[in-house]
């Protein structure tokens, strides 16, 4: 037996070098033009169809690759990008002239017959059974929600004039028209090579190594310039916290555009390549008013009276900012309203007793349902649960339940009180019409009063801005006088940026190139 | 030992029926509609009905078991919900290799560090090398791998930051993204194998026959080698037979901390999307490799002990 000591120590050398000798090729790798992108939470793109996408997830890949007739600038406003528009008097015809030396990666020009293909294919019953949701943004068009279920052949709105130009016709005036056709819902792609994905974006597809990577190579046609960079490749990290370790050791070149892990952010901000954003989302609580005791305005309000929002932002590490509004600060129509339920502890109570439930008396047993998709959802159910507690002397049970089953709660609407986290969107419309509209699919509250019904209508379709907002506002202060929302802060995106890449930051939806073609590395 | 094969094969069928009706049972009933999480805030009841339908979803229970069985035995297990257009048989095909690469070097080094260690222990029992091996064996045993990973991490971070030789911390592709995870995955179990190894040699050395053929003359080394070791393989044999089963369905914990393209990081990823053609897959060819692995661990027995025999 003592001969097989030494052998022993031998192999623990020899392994010692190896790992070594293994470890010098990622310590020395040089760096052509490249760029890599962490894509945090998920393990691989569930397909490279834009149609069928269009969550964070997918437009850190879409948005290198596909571009739509609009795009949304730094600011929030959609601008021109395939093409540039005139609207007809009534507002209800949209003439779009695509720009001149727009071209796919093939090198085909882009012609007014593809837009019509893509606006037909994103929309079609097969790309809806697949999971494409295209309708929910383009139901304005005329004849869309027709052909989408299947009774007619093509969008009678959508027609080609010529080679370049096209009109899209409305179902009614609609000012945000143009703010829905930046998603990768709307993208276009090139007639001739079909399901092959080819856009006329910056860039082009190379490989996908499924589970890994995505990388894509310039588009030698792009009509904003040949990109700078010599690729891009984005990384699946289905664990945010890798994501953040593969940024430190330099495996990534931008990371937390998707998901930055909460737990971090502390130590990441103290960074000089962090920053940080606050998008135009909004985090929520959402009363069940269809069912007691929720069904008073009244008590809702003195729940939401009861929430002291700063606090809930600083147990976040200060990363949202806290508000009381549903339009979120930084989007069109936002108001700022100061008459909008805030904290205080005071009128909570005496709200409570004037509901006929002094100090919580005679309430039934109440819930709060939340999605335990990270532990800060635990943090910020335990200091709700503390505040109304303090503020009216109820006791709230907690629920928290795994996403998929809470997905299907809050859809069955049986909950009492829940929490939704409603990411970035372009237009007021997708706060006030789309989820508190008596008749609207996304309404888990139940809401339902006339006159907002009535109000976002009229605001939908008003094509001056002003006019717009003021209907808009109007609704907004309708809905958070009775309550139907306990708004809770918006969220911020904050990422980490290492400071050679260059033309690349962040912008009202996340992460923001004014033009992908001009991002490059300064090394 | 023909008879023994054939009863157990058969027996495998009704296993692997089983588990494919429960793996069904439970997706089924399990809360969390999977075409819900696929829309997400884009839900219309005309979009849901439809892609219901789309998946065969809207049919009753007994038709899309029945379906899945018959496609089943071809070795077809369908679409997945949400990988688009994938196949869940080459989506499995993708993620084994990767798998079994990362698990059977783990488990190459486990048995190749445990296995000696574990002998030398035992048969110098008592001494500090003895001691040294089992306490660090025992710490080893005590840290789960989703404690190790971070340490080992946090190191290889530092040794970054000082522009030292420092290894990938996660990805897929070159050997030195192996060393990490592997590290991870073959320490927790070498600290178990040491140990078994330990007790078993020591039972052995113990044993009549051993002290029979020392008095016989035989050196050390030779009763170790043929009498010692071969006889304390049994528990050994048990514990690598299911562990290559489990080659298969790879290490949650550490591919999806090491983002390891493997069947492991496939399976969280699936389960949290409800994507259960893709966790039927998983588990139907988990099942069936348990069940091979310990139909060969039953044989081995029988050559490992003689007196070992199935008729």
């Amino acid at each position: 037996m003592k001969r097989q000591a030494p052998s022993l120590r031998q192999i623990a050398l020899k392994s010692a070098v190896a790992l070594l000798v293994l470890a010098i090729p990622s310590a020395v790798f040089a760096q052509a033009k490249t760029l890599s992108i962490a894509n945090e939470g998920i393990a691989d793109l569930p397909s490279l169809d834009p149609h069928l996408t269009g969550n964070a997830n997918s437009r850190v890949f879409t948005n290198l690759v596909f571009n739509g007739l609009a795009r949304i600038d730094g600011n929030g406003k959609a601008v021109p990008d395939l093409a540039t528009w005139t609207v007809s008097p009534d507002g209800r015809t949209y003439t779009f002239t695509i720009q001149p030396g727009a071209r796919f990666s093939t090198g085909a020009p882009v012609t007014s017959a593809d837009v019509v293909w893509s606006l037909n294919r994103a929309l079609s019953p097969a790309t809806a059974g697949k999971g494409g949701f295209g309708i929910v943004y383009l139901g304005i068009i005329q004849g869309a929600r027709d052909y989408n279920s299947g009774a007619t052949a093509a969008i009678e709105g959508v027609k080609a004039v010529d080679d370049t130009t096209l009109t899209i016709e409305l179902t009614s005036a609609a000012a945000y028209f143009p703010s829905t056709l930046y998603g990768s819902w709307a993208a276009i792609m090139e007639e001739a090579s079909g399901e092959d994905f080819v856009g006329a974006g910056p860039f082009q597809m190379a490989d996908w190594a499924h589970g890994q990577s995505i990388t894509v190579k310039p588009n030698p046609y792009y009509f904003g310039g040949v990109a700078q960079l010599d690729e891009v490749t984005v990384k699946f990290y289905a664990n945010p916290d890798t994501a953040y370790n593969a940024y430190l050791t330099g495996a990534v070149d931008v990371m937390g555009a998707v998901h930055f892990p909460s737990s971090k952010v502390p130590e990441a901000s103290q960074r000089s390549d962090f920053s940080s954003n606050a998008i135009l989302g909004l985090t929520y609580l959402v009363p069940n008013t269809r069912i007691a005791p929720f069904d008073d305005p009244t008590v809702r309000l003195a729940f939401s009276y009861a929430i002291d929002r700063k606090a809930l932002a600083s147990l976040l590490g200060g990363m949202v900012s806290p508000t009381s509004d549903i339009v979120p600060q930084g989007l069109v129509c936002h108001s700022g309203d100061p008459a909008a339920p805030s904290y205080n502890p005071e009128t909570a109570a005496r709200l409570l007793g004037e509901a006929g439930y002094p100090g919580g008396a005679g309430l039934p047993a109440l819930t709060y349902t939340y999605g335990a998709n990270s532990p800060d959802q635990d943090r910020i159910a335990a200091a709700l649960q503390q505040m109304w507690q303090q503020a009216l002397g109820v006791h709230v049970n907690l629920n928290a339940m795994e996403m998929g089953s809470y997905l299907e709660v809050l859809d069955a609407r049986t909950f009492q009180l829940a929490m939704i986290e409603w990411g970035a969107s372009t237009d007021p419309r997708s706060f006030l019409s789309l989820q508190l509209r008596s008749d609207s699919g996304g309404n888990n509250a139940g809401y339902n009063n006339q006159r907002f019904d009535e109000l976002t209508r009229a605001a939908d379709v008003e094509t001056v801005i002003e006019t717009r907002c003021a209907l808009y506002q109007e609704a907004e202060a309708i809905a958070l006088g009775e309550a139907a929302w306990f708004p809770l802060y918006n969220p911020t995106v904050n990422v980490l940026i290492r400071p050679s890449v260059t033309g690349l930051g962040l912008g009202p939806l996340g992460l923001y190139a004014d033009n992908w073609a001009k991002v490059g590395r300064s090394e | 030992m023909l008879r023994f094969v054939t009863a157990r094969l058969l027996n495998m069928v009704f296993v692997l029926v089983g588990v494919s009706l429960l793996t069904f049972l439970v997706g089924h009933l399990a809360p969390g509609d999977p075409i819900l999480i696929l829309l997400g805030n884009n839900k219309s009841p005309e979009l849901y009905a439809q892609i219901k339908a789309a998946y065969g979803l809207d049919r009753p229970f007994v038709e899309q078991f029945a379906k899945f069985a018959w496609r089943a035995l071809h070795g077809d297990f369908g679409l997945s919900y949400v990988q688009q257009g994938q196949a869940v048989t080459d989506i499995l095909a993708r993620g084994v290799p990767v798998s079994l690469q990362i698990g059977g070097l783990a488990l190459l080094c486990t048995l190749a560090v445990a296995v000696p260690l574990g002998t030398i222990a035992a048969v110098r029992s008592n001494t500090w090398f003895d001691n040294l091996i089992v306490s660090i064996a025992l710490a080893l045993y005590a840290v789960p791998n989703f404690i190790l990973a971070p340490l080992l991490l946090s190191v290889d971070i530092a040794l970054y930051r000082r522009g030292l030789p420092s290894l990938p911390v996660a990805g897929w592709g070159t050997p030195a993204h192996l060393v990490l995870p592997v590290l991870v995955y073959s320490l927790g179990s070498s600290a178990y194998l040491v140990r078994l190894t330990r007790n078993s040699v020591l039972e052995v050395l113990r044993e009549d026959y051993v002290r029979t053929a020392r008095a016989k003359g035989l050196s050390n080394r030779a009763v170790n080698a043929r009498h010692v070791v071969r006889n304390s393989l049994i528990p050994i044999v048990t514990y690598v037979g299911p562990s290559v089963a489990f080659l298969v369905s790879g290490s949650f914990v550490i591919e999806y901390m090491f983002a390891i393209p493997g069947i492991g990081y496939l399976a969280v990823q699936s389960l949290y999307q409800r994507d259960f053609p893709v966790v039927q897959g998983i588990t139907v060819s988990l099942a069936a490799a348990v069940v091979v692995m310990n139909l060969i661990t039953d044989i081995s027995y029988a050559i490992l002990d003689p007196r070992v025999r199935y008729g």
